[in-house]
């Protein structure tokens, strides 16, 4: 059954008339209107934030919508939130929606902590004693007690967050829309905001969120909606919709991103002329397990890099490096010959090495490579190509967690069983 | 690892309770977008939201007063302050004349009262819209709370600064003609809430769309301020011309209102009922004709503001 339906809904903005003018500035446009050689421009300037949007969700359901930035994701929430009216088409609701656009958004800094709970869980729909009943539950939860008294305009913007979102989680409403807001606070109240959402869904409560969070979304989400330009691109299970707007969106933004980084390449080069004098990365490849060269493969499929070099002075102890980069910029794996005892006594002066892994445990999303061609123990490598190579990763095997772990499992025969909790015994 | 340790690893007891199942099972669809297109409904939906208003008129007076010295004195100073510098200038050394038989400093005082009422209500609610911009573009709820809760908040000021005026009334007690009259206070108090909301709600609204309104409002105020008989007797006009003094009446329900104020507490006259009937019809009129453009625009709010 359908809490909240959507048909054929539009919000048109006029783009010279965002924002209010004064009566001046209206008379000259009214007076230009009146001239022929202007008219019929009307509709140029016109802007669909979201277009002909159909849409119905399902009561209980945990809906996610993802999309790049402007895409109409946020405008989209605004409308089921009612903020702001669609220009065309109908939105059906049956039953109170909260929104959580921006966390503490009702907050008066003038006001206490104590005064703010109230307010902002009456501007949420909450009636005064029922804020009163949660209001040890939601000072809890926001872990403030101590603050409780102090004006709002005195907390850190953690604070002011946590307060915010512990008041949210407290709501009780039909549906609950989601703004980006899950990565509050430090890494603990983050877990514990998402886990009060997995307990609203488990509650059946209805909940639909926006977020570039990947892994969030496939963890929280029953259904994914991809948004792109105003327009739904697709609709279904979180895995098949993340990966088509992942070939979609990131991947077409693979000429600028190469760009930048060449750039970078670039100017780190010119400081460090001295790589590649006295031997040189050529190129890497990347090969799926077709052996086929390839710059995309899936979380936990076979993957093949090879790493062309050459040399010009007698190289001894040599270590070649792969580290992968994620587009923020952070190092999520280290491939070396160094530590696994790959020990190559005789070079030639120009050849490959190559990496093997049958089950590569990249999640899915778009790695910058550094290739590193050093001796043991040196400081200074021979050659260093930062963020040159790049490898996408679509979701495979799996999606969840930080990253894909290769694993086996079995069901052990009752006999084994039994002697296994024998010999734990004799420990206990 | 054995089963026991298994299950250790599982957290025995969630942190948090998790809240009972939405209470109607088969919640009927409504239109979010036409559900409320009748007064009734706009007034059923702002009585669920009763308490809201409740804490948002709270929260107007507490951050008004928050760190100032005096605090709710701030309230009673005002129109006291302006009745003492009235006294002095015009009554003292202009020699103006209240209502006859009326001490000057009751006279002005009673219309300083509910003049300060209307123009702190409007200087409040005009831009309120624009100040809560904050609120209104992150989360629903019925917008006419916004202005509302100022009226509300000023009408609240209005009473403490009433103190004086029955502190007043006491000290002239040989001077004052209290009777049944007095009763009269109450439907003009509520003529002038109708009228302030009325006021309120359309040039709230009306400011979103157009920014001159909060330049040209305390002008306006001001000469709103001496069209209305506040410093001078509403029967000064009347001894000029008797079309004036109808005109007068009839289109400033302010000047009915605080003239029927000293009629009924002070003189313990019936006041004009032609007039206060005029000014009643007006007030209504204005209230649910004004509402109904502020819901009205209150679709574009978020997008305006």
């Amino acid at each position: 059954m359908s809490i909240v339906v959507l048909d054929k809904v539009s919000k048109k903005y006029r783009l010279s008339r965002l924002g209010s003018k004064s009566i001046r500035e209206e008379l000259g446009r009214m007076m230009n209107n009146l001239k022929p050689s202007s008219r019929g421009q009307a509709g140029s300037d016109e802007f669909y934030a979201v277009k002909e949007v159909d849409l119905a969700v399902k009561r209980g359901e945990t809906i996610g919508f993802i999309g790049p930035n402007g895409s109409g994701k946020s405008t989209l929430l605004k409308l089921l939130a009612r903020i702001i009216y669609p220009s065309e088409g109908k939105i059906m609701v049956g039953g109170s929606v909260a929104s959580l656009i921006e966390v503490g958004a009702g907050f008066h800094p003038e006001l206490t902590g104590r005064e703010n709970i109230f307010l902002y869980g009456s501007i949420m729909g909450m009636k005064k004693a029922e804020v009163a009943k949660k209001f040890d539950r939601i000072v809890e939860f926001s872990e403030m007690e101590k603050f409780i008294d102090t004006p709002v305009k005195r907390y850190s913007s953690g604070m002011y967050v946590r307060l915010g979102f512990a008041v949210a989680a407290h709501i009780n409403p039909a549906v609950l829309l989601v703004d980006e807001v899950l990565a509050v606070g430090d890494a603990n109240f983050q877990s514990k905001c998402q886990q009060r959402i997995e307990q609203l869904r488990r509650g059946g409560m209805t909940i639909a969120f926006v977020s570039h969070d990947m892994p969030a979304v496939e963890r929280l989400c029953d259904r994914v909606v991809f948004i792109s330009k105003g327009q739904i691109k697709a609709v279904g299970k979180p895995q098949d919709v993340i990966s088509i707007y992942y070939n979609e969106v990131l991947f077409a933004k693979k000429s600028s991103t190469g760009l930048a980084q060449n750039n970078t390449g670039l100017a780190i080069e010119s400081q460090t002329s001295l790589y590649g004098q006295n031997a040189e990365i050529l190129s890497v490849k990347f090969f799926n397990g077709d052996g086929q060269e390839t710059d995309t493969i899936s979380t936990g499929d076979k993957l093949t890099a090879r790493i062309h070099y050459r040399t010009y002075t007698q190289i001894e102890d040599p270590v070649f490096e792969l580290l992968f980069y994620s587009p923020d910029d952070r190092l999520y794996t280290h491939l070396t010959t160094a530590i696994n005892g790959t020990n190559i006594d005789s070079l030639p002066d120009e050849g490959i090495v190559e990496f093997d892994c049958s089950e590569f445990g990249l999640t899915p999303g778009i790695y910058k490579t550094d290739a590193i061609f050093s001796q043991r123990g040196s400081v200074a490598p021979y050659d260093l190509k930062p963020r040159q190579y790049i490898l996408k990763v679509l979701p495979g095997k799996s999606v969840r967690g930080m990253f894909y772990n290769p694993q086996q499992w079995r069901l052990l025969p009752p006999a084994e069983t039994i002697s296994v909790q024998s010999a734990d015994s004799n420990f206990g | 690892m054995s089963a026991t340790a298994i299950e250790k690893e599982i957290p025995s007891e969630p942190l948090l309770t998790t809240p009972s199942p939405i209470e109607s099972p088969e919640p009927e669809l409504r239109n979010s977008v036409e559900w409320s297109d009748s007064i009734v409904s706009h007034l059923k939906e702002l009585a669920h939201h009763w308490e809201l208003l409740q804490l948002t008129t709270q929260r107007e007076l507490k951050i008004r007063y928050k760190q100032t010295a005096l605090g709710a004195v701030w309230a009673v100073l005002q129109p006291l302050s302006l009745m003492l510098v009235f006294g002095i200038f015009f009554s003292y050394f202009a020699g103006m004349k209240g209502d006859t038989g009326m001490p000057y400093a009751l006279f002005s005082y009673t219309g300083l009262l509910s003049w300060t009422f209307f123009s702190t209500a409007l200087s409040f609610a005009i831009p309120s819209l624009i100040t809560n911009s904050y609120v209104i573009t992150k989360i629903y709820f019925p917008r006419e709370i916004v202005p509302l809760s100022c009226v509300l908040a000023a009408f609240v000021d209005f009473l403490i600064a009433a103190v004086i005026f029955v502190g007043l009334l006491l000290f002239y007690h040989d001077q004052v003609t209290i009777n049944f009259n007095v009763l009269w206070v109450v439907p003009l108090m509520i003529i002038q809430l109708c009228f302030t909301i009325g006021v309120s709600f359309f040039l709230s609204a009306f400011t979103v769309l157009y920014r001159d309104v909060r330049y040209a409002m305390p002008l306006v105020i001001q000469v709103w301020m001496f069209a209305t008989p506040i410093l001078y007797s509403a029967s000064k006009v009347k001894e000029k011309s008797e079309v004036l003094y109808t005109a007068y009446m009839t289109l400033n329900p302010m000047a009915v209102i605080i003239d029927s104020y000293r009629k009924c507490i002070i003189q313990g006259l019936t006041p004009d009922l032609k007039f206060i009937g005029i000014a009643a019809v007006i007030s209504i009129l204005l209230l649910l004709a004004s509402y109904k453009y502020f819901k009205h625009l209150e679709r574009e709010f978020a997008d305006l503001v």
